[in-house]
This record gives C-alpha cells, sequence and structure tokens, in this order.
C-alpha cells in the first residue's frame, strides 16, 4: 500500500460515483425516448444503439481504472459470494442481446454449471461485459457465452466468430503476470484486469486464471475465465 | 414471468434528484404506483415510521447527513421494516467496500449503478424469490423459534435451490444461537468438507468460542482471515477470543487491522477505541475514536462515550488541549439527542486531575457521582469504576462508596471488578470498607434469591413473581437476579398460560441479562424456553403482534 494521498482517493471516489450517476441518467434518458418514441427509422435505432454501447464502454472503462488504481495503491478486497450462474448468464444475455443484435450478431448463452459458482459478482460481469463489448466490433454474426465445468474450475468461456486474437496477443499471455507494460491498447488493459480478477478468486490452494486462444466459431477467439 | 411492481409501497431514496427522477421512471416502467422517494437518510427513516413499505431502494452515498448503511441499521433497529419486505442497496462502486463496513444488518441485495431496465426487472425477481424461499425460516428465527427454524432450514436445503446453502447457513446460525453448539460445529464442518465457505469457518470459530474453545476458535479464525482477507466479522470473533486467553495487546492489533480495512464500521472502532485505551495505547485508541466520531457522527450507534473515550486518549497521551477540545465538542454535539453527560463528565474529571486542577475536578466529579447514584446519568461498568477510583483520589469516600454499592450490587459475581474495588479502596488507606462493602452485596444478592426461591417452594409463584420482578428492576445490571425473575416467569406461564404482561417482562429480564455474556448459556436456554412457549397458537400471534425486534448478536465482551 502506498496511497499517495488520502484526499485524493477520497475525491476520485465522489467523482466515480458522480460519473455513475450521469451514466445511469443517460441510460435513463436513451430508455425513456425509446418508450416515447416506439418504432424509430432504422438509422434513429443504430444511433440510440451506439449510445449504449459508448456509455457501457464508458462504465467498462472506469470500473477497470478503478480497480487497479485500487490493486496498485491501496487494499483491493473483493466480495466473493455465491452466485447463480443461470441468473449471472441471463443477465448478460439481457444487457448485451439488443445491442448485439442491431449489429446482426446473436448472442447465445449455454449454462452446463449445475448450481451455484464463487465470484465477485460484479467484478467477473465487468470482466465479460468488456469481453462482450470488444466482441460487438471484433464479431461477424454469432457470439456465444458459455459456463461449464472443467476439473475443480467453473469456466466462463466468450466465445466468437471473429478473425480470432493476433498470435502476438496469444503469445504474450504467458507473461501477464509480469504487468501492464507487455499488453498495450484498450483490449490490454481489459486483458490485464481480467487476469488480476481471475486471480482474486482462490479456493483450496486453487487460484484463477484466463486463456486466451483461437478456438473460438470457425477459428474465432476463445477467451476462458477458470474460477476454483 | 414478469415484474410487476403494482400496489408494492416503494420508497427510492436519493440524494440526487435527477437520479430519483430516472429511477422512479424505470421502476413505474414496471408497473410501479405507489412509490414514495425522498433525498436524504434522516427523511427516509421518517417516511419508514410513517408507513410500512414493501420495497425500499436505497442508494448507499447520500452526501451529508446519514448513509445507506446507517439507514438500514437505524430501520432494523427501530423495527421500521417488516420482515417479508425488501431492502436493497443501491451504490456506484464495487460492493465488497460496503460490505466490509457491515457489522450486523444486511441489505437483502446490492444493484450497482448504472442499472438498466432489464436487470432491475431481474433482480427484483431474483430477491423476491429469494426472501420467499427464506422467509418461513428467518420467522421462526426472529420468534426466537429455534427448533422450528432448524426444520424449516432442513427442507429448504433439501430442495433444490440456489439457495440451498443459505438454508444451511442460517441453521448454522440457529443452533448457535439456541446453544447447540457441538450440533453446530458439526455441521459447518460437514459444508466445509465441500468448500472452504467463510461463512462456515467463522460459524465453526464461532461455535468453538461460544463453547469456551478459544484456542481452537483463534486457530480457525485466523486461517480465515489469511483466506480471506476481508471477511469482518472474522476479526470481531477473533478479537474477543484473544481477550478471553488474556492476550488484550494481539486483540488490539486484530481490530485495529480491521479498522484500517473498513474504517467506516463504527462500532468496530469503539471497541478498538477503549480496548486499546485500557491498555495505555493512546495513539491507536485516539484513532479509532477519531473514526468513530467522525464517521459516526450520523449513526445511531454514536454516543457521548465515543468523545469521552477520544478525549481521555488524547489526555493519556500528553494532548491536552486537544482533550479540552474534543469534550467541548461532545458536550456540543450530544446535548440535543442524549442527556447522558456523565461520560464526558468522568472524562473531563480524569482530566483535570491530570493536568493538576483537583479542586476544579473534584466539583465536577462530586456532582457527577451525585447525578449517577440518582440514576440520572448512565456508565458503562468500566466507567462506574473509573468514576469511584477518581471519587477516592480525589477525597470524595462517601460519593465512593455509594458507586462502590450500586456497582457491586450489579455484579456481584465480577471478580474482577471486586479486585478493582479493592486496590482503590487500599490505595485509600479504607481496605476494610472495600471488604464490607463486597461481602455486604454479595448478601443482599443472596438473600433476594433465597427470598424468592422460598416463595416458589411454598407454591407462592405470584408473589415469588413480584418479589424478583421488582428486586431485577432495581437491579437492571445484574444478571442472576434478572434470569431469575424470568425463569420463574416462564414457569408460570408454562403452568398457567401465557399472558401479555408476563410475557413483556419476561423478555425486559431476558434482555438486561443478555448483556452480561457470562449469563450465556442460562440466558440461551431460558430464551429458548420461551421461544418454545410462544412458538405456536395464540401465543405465537401474541408474540408477533408485540412487534419483535431482532436480538443483537454481536460478541459483547470486551
Amino acid at each position: 500500500m502506498k496511497d499517495p494521498d488520502a484526499t485524493f482517493s477520497s475525491v476520485m471516489a465522489n467523482s466515480v460515483h458522480d460519473i455513475k450517476n450521469s451514466l445511469s441518467l443517460l441510460l435513463s434518458s436513451l430508455d425513456k425516448f425509446s418508450d416515447d418514441w416506439p418504432d424509430p427509422p432504422p438509422e434513429k435505432t443504430v444511433q440510440i444503439n451506439e449510445l449504449r454501447y459508448e456509455t457501457r464502454r464508458i462504465n467498462s472503462g472506469l470500473i477497470q481504472m478503478l480497480a487497479l488504481y485500487k490493486a496498485e495503491y491501496q487494499d483491493f478486497t473483493t466480495n466473493i459470494q455465491e452466485v447463480d450462474i443461470d441468473e449471472l448468464l441471463l443477465e448478460m444475455e439481457l444487457e448485451n442481446r439488443e445491442l448485439l443484435g442491431q449489429k446482426g450478431i446473436t448472442l447465445q448463452i449455454e449454462n452446463e454449471w449445475l448450481g451455484l459458482g464463487f465470484m465477485d459478482c460484479e467484478l467477473v460481469k465487468s470482466v465479460l461485459n468488456s469481453l462482450i463489448n470488444n466482441a460487438y466490433r471484433y464479431s461477424e454474426s454469432e457470439l456465444l457465452l458459455k459456463a461449464y465445468p472443467d476439473g475443480p474450475y467453473l469456466v466462463l468461456a466468450v466465445l466468437d466468430d471473429g478473425e480470432g486474437y493476433p498470435q502476438s496477443t496469444v503469445d504474450q499471455q504467458a507473461t501477464q503476470r509480469t504487468g501492464l507494460n507487455l499488453i498495450t491498447g484498450s483490449t490490454g488493459l481489459g486483458l490485464h484486469f481480467a487476469a488480476m480478477i481471475a486471480r482474486l478468486h482462490h479456493s483450496k490452494q486453487l487460484r484463477g486464471h484466463i486463456k486466451l486462444d483461437n478456438g473460438g466459431i470457425g477459428g474465432g477467439g476463445r477467451f476462458r475465465l477458470f474460477l476454483p | 414471468m414478469r415484474v410487476n411492481l403494482k400496489g408494492t409501497k416503494t420508497l427510492l431514496v436519493d440524494d440526487f434528484r435527477e437520479m430519483r427522477i430516472a429511477i422512479k421512471g424505470t421502476l413505474e416502467a414496471l408497473g410501479a404506483d405507489d412509490i414514495v422517494d425522498v433525498g436524504s437518510g434522516q427523511d427516509a427513516l421518517d417516511a419508514m415510521t410513517a408507513q410500512d413499505f414493501d420495497l425500499v431502494l436505497c442508494d448507499y452515498n447520500l452526501g451529508d447527513g446519514k448513509d445507506g448503511q446507517q439507514v438500514l441499521e437505524e430501520a432494523r433497529i427501530s423495527g421500521l421494516l417488516k420482515q417479508q419486505a425488501l431492502f436493497v442497496m443501491i451504490t456506484a462502486e464495487n460492493t465488497s467496500e460496503m460490505v466490509m463496513g457491515v457489522v450486523e444488518y444486511y441489505p437483502d441485495g446490492y444493484l450497482v449503478k448504472p442499472v438498466s431496465r432489464p436487470v432491475l426487472e431481474l433482480r427484483l425477481r431474483k430477491l423476491a424469490q429469494r426472501k420467499r424461499f427464506l422467509s418461513p425460516i428467518e420467522k421462526c428465527i426472529q420468534l426466537k423459534d429455534f427448533q422450528g427454524a432448524a426444520a424449516e432450514c432442513d427442507k429448504a436445503s433439501q430442495t433444490p435451490s440456489p439457495y440451498r446453502h443459505e438454508a444451511i447457513k442460517l441453521k448454522g446460525a440457529a443452533l448457535l444461537t439456541s446453544g447447540a453448539l457441538d450440533d453446530a460445529a458439526a455441521l459447518f464442518e460437514e459444508v466445509l468438507e465441500e468448500r472452504d465457505f467463510p461463512w462456515a469457518m467463522a460459524g465453526l470459530g464461532k461455535a468453538h468460542y461460544l463453547a469456551g474453545r478459544y484456542k481452537q476458535a483463534v486457530e480457525v479464525l485466523t486461517r480465515l482471515i489469511d483466506d480471506h482477507r476481508s471477511y469482518m466479522e472474522a476479526y470481531d470473533w477473533l478479537a474477543d477470543a484473544r481477550c478471553r486467553l488474556d492476550d488484550p495487546a494481539r486483540a488490539t492489533e486484530v481490530l485495529a487491522s480491521a479498522g484500517r480495512l473498513s474504517p467506516k464500521s463504527i462500532r468496530r472502532q469503539q471497541k478498538l477505541g477503549w480496548l486499546a485505551l485500557k491498555q495505555g495505547d493512546y495513539s491507536t485508541s485516539a484513532k479509532a475514536f477519531k473514526n468513530a466520531t467522525t464517521f459516526g457522527r450520523y449513526s445511531c450507534y454514536h454516543k457521548p462515550e465515543d468523545h469521552a473515550g477520544l478525549a481521555r486518549a488524547y489526555s493519556g497521551d500528553g494532548k491536552p488541549k486537544k482533550a479540552e477540545e474534543t469534550l467541548t465538542e461532545g458536550r456540543r454535539r450530544h446535548k440535543k439527542t442524549s442527556h447522558n453527560m456523565a461520560p464526558l463528565n468522568l472524562a473531563e474529571g480524569l482530566h483535570l486531575y491530570a493536568v493538576d486542577r483537583a479542586e476544579q475536578a473534584r466539583g465536577l466529579i462530586e456532582s457527577t457521582a451525585k447525578d449517577y447514584l440518582r440514576g440520572g446519568g448512565d456508565l458503562e461498568i468500566d466507567g462506574a469504576s473509573d468514576l469511584l477510583d477518581l471519587c477516592l483520589k480525589l477525597k470524595l469516600p462517601d460519593a465512593a462508596k455509594g458507586i462502590a454499592k450500586r456497582v457491586l450490587l450489579e455484579h456481584h459475581e465480577d471478580e474482577q471488578l471486586a479486585a478493582q474495588v479493592r486496590t482503590a479502596f487500599e490505595k485509600a488507606g479504607l481496605a476494610t470498607e472495600a471488604e464490607s462493602l463486597i461481602d455486604g452485596a454479595r448478601h443482599k444478592i443472596v438473600e433476594i434469591n433465597n427470598e424468592g426461591v422460598k416463595l416458589a417452594r411454598l407454591g407462592r409463584m405470584k408473589d415469588a413473581i413480584v418479589h424478583l420482578t421488582s428486586a431485577a428492576e432495581d437491579l437492571p445490571g445484574n444478571s442472576t437476579i434478572n434470569l431469575n425473575a424470568a425463569q420463574v416467569l416462564i414457569k408460570e406461564m408454562k403452568a398457567n398460560g401465557v399472558t401479555r404482561s408476563y410475557l413483556l417482562k419476561a423478555k425486559r429480564h431476558l434482555a438486561h441479562a443478555a448483556r452480561d455474556h457470562k449469563a450465556g448459556n442460562r440466558h440461551r436456554k431460558l430464551s429458548n424456553d420461551l421461544g418454545t412457549l410462544t412458538g405456536t397458537g395464540d401465543a405465537r400471534k401474541m408474540e408477533e403482534s408485540l412487534g419483535l425486534q431482532n436480538e443483537t448478536f454481536f460478541p459483547k465482551s470486551l
């Protein structure tokens, strides 16, 4: 812990609160807009969804930045709880389906995990959301979100049918522990965050981790989050 | 299945008006037609006092004034929330920090901003499902019908459901509260085979602690903290266990690290403040009380004692000016809400004595002692013992004797207190006085009890009840007498049926006795007896109509 300045932290916490309020207002205005204007011309729908998409990207970025800041300067703690996996997947679907559908991408969810998972639900959701946000850019027409058991782990996988991750990103994941500098760009921040969140999950000597390859749909990208 | 909030009495709390309008819009889209929205924690509590709500959506960060957690605590303590009501906390940040600040009362769920409409709908539906599933168990627990609760838990944990573990967790808690410690330990050990559930480790630690196996408790709880650093409840129990093992220094360390992780938990800070003060660790104590007075400003747990403690820590730390400022601030802040200035007067007296202004101290302490003996000022046992010690130092022997008599009657079995009284009087050259005070108190208590037993044996139950309950009213701090009073009341109700007035009295005496941790086992047994007595039929209805409050299960031993 090397928090430079407690005042700075509290200013930051307040700013986050304000920004989150603004995002909430933005989203609810968009909802209201859609209520009042149920059948807009197609190009307007595209624009509204574009706004929703950007709102969510800001939100993901904010969560990640804050988490990384805390991990660096403060005590970063998780709130690991029992999570209904069906509910988690359903929530992801509800939040993303419309937006993806807009771009002609269908989001499928599959749950082969029976019972409860154990995780910090908000953090894991923001990892998945940020991956889905990326997929929005890179997927062709299909996206699959899947939960299944693998040995002692619960795996949450995001598979797309795009061109796959660049080989350099796949190769670099072996060294992801060493820090942020190795992976650059926005995907990099997302992956760094995902790896950090994964590592914060542990039980009975098992630690969470991520794997990245091109085993997605038709050689598309595949991201797997392993949670003990 | 869609959520329809039509007819659901909903309270919406957010300090930001636009935000309220936005969430209200979302709720209305889900059919809500009965929404009250307010902008502050105090307004929320006022609204809850005026009417019952089915659903409360409360932002955690409410600007100046009470925060969401403080609203929840006060609402639960004052019985403003119906058992089946849902309280959902809305937050901008990750939930872990908020969860860490909780000592006792958790909301039914959390929502993280920004909340989209479909997610709100899904969440509310799931929360309502969960509440319905757990409701029969919670109801039994609230009525202290622990056997019933355990049976409901068994029923619930056999159905495949995402809340199965929660039912097991509640069963463990019910077993602990009812004193079935071995069963509780066995249950927790069984679930731990499955996975290192932090709640099960904490439960096992509590079972060890309550059974007096402090070393094992320390072992389990330390392991729990190593694995789950943010599981705050473990720190509270670990500190208690360390105290029982006569290691207050390490107990202080435990609470200090908990305090660093969750500075906003006022009760944890208070506990740390007093523990550190007792050991002369003034800087730790001052830091803790400072947090309690800052973060606790709007909390219903905030008391004049917090400023008294802070002033005493500053005074001990050689910071007289800060001590005096704190006392002034304490009097100013608590003038309206609490009439109990005794702790602040005591702190001021101690401070004046320490800076060689004994004459001034003498006047203040003399009137404080007089007030205390008239029943005007309230002090915890440690405070009373400090007050009598100071009276002796200031050459006020009669006041000291009066205080000694009262505290000794209230805590006639407390050896540590007797030793403190003895030392204080010996130093003042009044050793023989101390012995006669201590013996006198013990005799008096034995006499009261014997008379009660005699009357009961003679079959004069009504007389025994009058005798013991009036003695218990005079000595609310004496757990033995209060438990005896509760016992005759329960016996009478077993034989001749439950009456409202006896039920209320029995509860009152049990509540008095609950403040003494040594009363633990007998208190649990009598509470169980009372729970069984009121668990069914008309008695249950009467019990429900009394508007029960949750009894706290926070370790009180420090």
